[in-house]
């Protein structure tokens, strides 16, 4: 069967990724996953609710994280995975005296756990799993730039965050060597010391992973992703937070049976976002190689 | 390719892109063009508000337009603005709340003018005293407050406490100018012949909505400020007058009436300030003329712009200027003064007193 490993890592919104569970469910039982990926998320488009506005302080801001995932399946059913990232973020802005803040760390980690609920077997094409991780704030969310760096700036956001998770998939439901998915998650995150805490993020997405040749596939994947505004203090925190409608085409090879190369580019196709203006992803580039053994 | 081969090129892969990319771990990284290291204030307490540098869009040279073309505010709008000569300038606080800072030169003045959405400052700089430079708006905040850099020397400017606290010109203090601050209902009755500044920015803005949700009015901030004072609503509006150490808050809805006129002092200043909750403005000045003369002053009613009269019969406007009277053109002297919401004249000065008039 094709290694369904959609995706580790993404992001919606905001400088701090969000550990996407969605490629965090594996049964081979007594196997390891090992992943190691890198993403580029772009966040340089100035959105009014649901209108794009002319970016006009030239401001790039960028994400660059790399993301180390190892993975055990202790049971056919039953597996137990763990996250670590590197984050640097980049941020060049200025109409006039542009000036390029930067900063490398580690970031924050997760620890997850899945469950196969029904297995798919010859006769029967469906599985199910759920799952639930646990954020653990590794990252610093303290860095100083010139002051405090801001909490989208920092590698890490300070919280103990809470994912839920669970994944629907059938074998040849509409084509021949296809997998239909559909997938959805909840994400509560903690206050970190700074009285800041990230919007919950919902998540419902749907796509199909085509592999017509054993070293190669093609998925397509439709995500609509609703996270609520930002919090300090336990107030709201205005322009933050809302709806993005994302297209995630992607492409894995296969260089061995247990070795396997992907990339994924994650863009909006529809946002409506709280408050009266927001930068938000503009495009998020991933690659990466993974090892079963 | 054998798998042991391919399994090695994962391994090498991984290993030289990450140990590549950890070789610049700091944790503590920062490549920003830093002004220098000396701050006047805990370097600490100073916060990246998010946006980054000009990422909220200064202004430079606002198109000004006449009162009677402005068909963008409503009466309850709030607009600050000064007096230059005979040129009065008015600037819109659903404008400045995009754009924070202008630069705007006014016959031969240059002036900077300032207007902080979160502690809802608006203060006007000339620029004779910081360097004749133009200022944007730095994305850093103190106690929740604006910290403009001029783009000459990228020094940083703390709004509210009115100095340049890092950087090559740091301890320089600009020289204010009194601001005059009231809804777009009183603005334009008293000061008909006025400018206005323009929606036309060159910015793609909608300024007819509020980018803080219902921020002026809650109890919450975005920021931490180091005084929680809870004398006051955090976001009563108030006029804060201060004098060395010593520092005197008029909430200006607590002056009802159509207009008080109080002679007071602070740190042995001889000063007058005038509040209005019925047509929302407070603006100070002192009263002891540079001959000596100490004024005593009596409210006039009804003949806005003027808003009092000294014991000599000198009759005097809004903006500090003897409009008739044996004094007619004098002007009174600058305060350090500005209008703010509580929390944050609070936070900059701690040992504020509150005045119910008194």
């Amino acid at each position: 069967m094709f290694p369904m490993i959609i995706s580790s890592q993404t992001c919606s919104c905001a400088g701090n990724p969000s550990f996407d569970p969605s490629g965090l469910s594996f049964d081979n039982e007594n196997k390891w996953n090992l992943e190691l990926s890198y993403t580029l998320h772009s966040i340089n488009d100035l959105v009014s609710k649901d209108q794009e506005i002319i970016n006009d302080v030239n401001r790039r801001r960028t994400v660059k994280s790399f993301f180390l995932k190892t993975g055990y399946s202790i049971s056919s059913r039953f597996s137990v995975s763990t996250i670590l990232s590197f984050i640097r973020q980049e941020r060049i802005v200025g109409s006039h005296n542009n000036s390029f803040d930067r900063i490398n760390g580690i970031g924050d980690s997760m620890v997850a756990f899945s469950y196969s609920t029904l297995k798919d077997s010859l006769s029967n094409p469906v599985k199910i799993s759920v799952g639930s991780g646990i954020k653990i704030p590794t990252g610093s969310s303290q860095v100083l730039l010139t002051g405090l760096a801001s909490e989208d700036m920092q590698p890490g956001t300070g919280s103990w965050d809470f994912i839920f998770w669970g994944k629907i998939s059938y074998r040849n439901m509409l084509f021949r060597n296809s997998d239909l998915f559909f997938f959805s998650s909840f994400r509560t995150n903690g206050e970190n010391s700074r009285k800041y805490s990230f919007g919950e993020e919902s998540i419902l997405s749907s796509g199909i992973l085509l592999h017509p040749y054993k070293k190669f596939s093609l998925s397509f994947e439709g995500r609509y992703i609703r996270k609520e505004s930002d919090r300090r203090f336990g107030a709201d925190i205005p322009n933050t937070g809302g709806i993005w409608i994302n297209l995630i085409p992607g492409i894995t090879y296969m260089l061995t049976d247990s070795i396997g190369f992907k990339t994924r580019f994650e863009i909006p196709v529809y946002r409506n976002l709280n408050g009266t203006e927001q930068f938000t992803t503009s495009s998020l580039l991933s690659f990466s190689i993974f090892r079963q053994f | 390719m054998k798998n042991s081969n391919k399994i090695k090129l994962f391994l090498v892969f991984g290993v030289l892109i990450f140990s590549s990319y950890c070789s610049n771990i700091t944790g503590n990284g920062s490549d920003s063009d830093d002004a220098g290291s000396e701050w006047l204030i805990p370097e600490n307490q100073v916060v990246d508000g998010g946006p980054g540098k000009d990422g909220i869009p200064a202004i430079e040279e606002p198109e000004m337009i006449p009162v009677d073309q402005v068909t963008f505010l409503d009466d309850s709008d709030l607009v600050s603005g000064f007096r230059i000569g005979d040129t009065i300038v008015g600037y819109p606080h659903k404008i400045l709340d995009y754009h924070e800072v202008l630069s705007h030169t006014i016959g031969d003045s240059k002036m900077i003018f300032s207007y902080c959405p979160l502690t809802g400052s608006a203060l006007a700089w000339s620029s004779d005293g910081t360097g004749n430079f133009t200022f944007g708006v730095s994305g850093l905040l103190y106690n929740s407050n604006l910290i403009l850099y001029d783009r000459e020397t990228d020094s940083f400017w703390s709004q509210m406490l009115i100095l340049c606290i890092n950087g090559e010109r740091i301890g320089d203090v600009p020289e204010i100018h009194p601001v005059f601050e009231t809804t777009w209902k009183t603005w334009k009755v008293i000061n008909p012949g006025s400018l206005i500044m323009s929606t036309n920015t060159g910015y793609q803005r909608d300024y007819n909505n509020y980018p803080y949700g219902d921020y002026k009015v809650s109890d919450n901030l975005l920021f931490t400020v180091n005084n929680n004072d809870t004398r006051l609503h955090k976001k009563e509006r108030v006029h804060g007058i201060s004098s060395e150490n010593s520092a005197i808050a008029y909430p200006i809805n607590s002056f009802d009436g159509e207009i008080t006129i109080m002679n007071h002092e602070i740190n042995n200043e001889k000063i007058v300030v005038a509040i209005s909750k019925t047509f929302n403005f407070a603006i100070s000045f002192k009263r002891k003329l540079d001959d000596g003369t100490e004024l005593e002053f009596t409210k006039v009613t009804n003949k806005l712009p003027i808003i009092m009269t000294d014991q000599f019969g000198n009759e005097w406007d809004l903006f500090g200027r003897s409009v008739s009277g044996p004094r007619s053109g004098a002007e009174l002297g600058k305060l350090t003064s500005y209008n703010a919401y509580w929390f944050a004249w609070a936070a900059f000065h701690p040992d504020s007193e509150i005045s119910s008039g008194n």
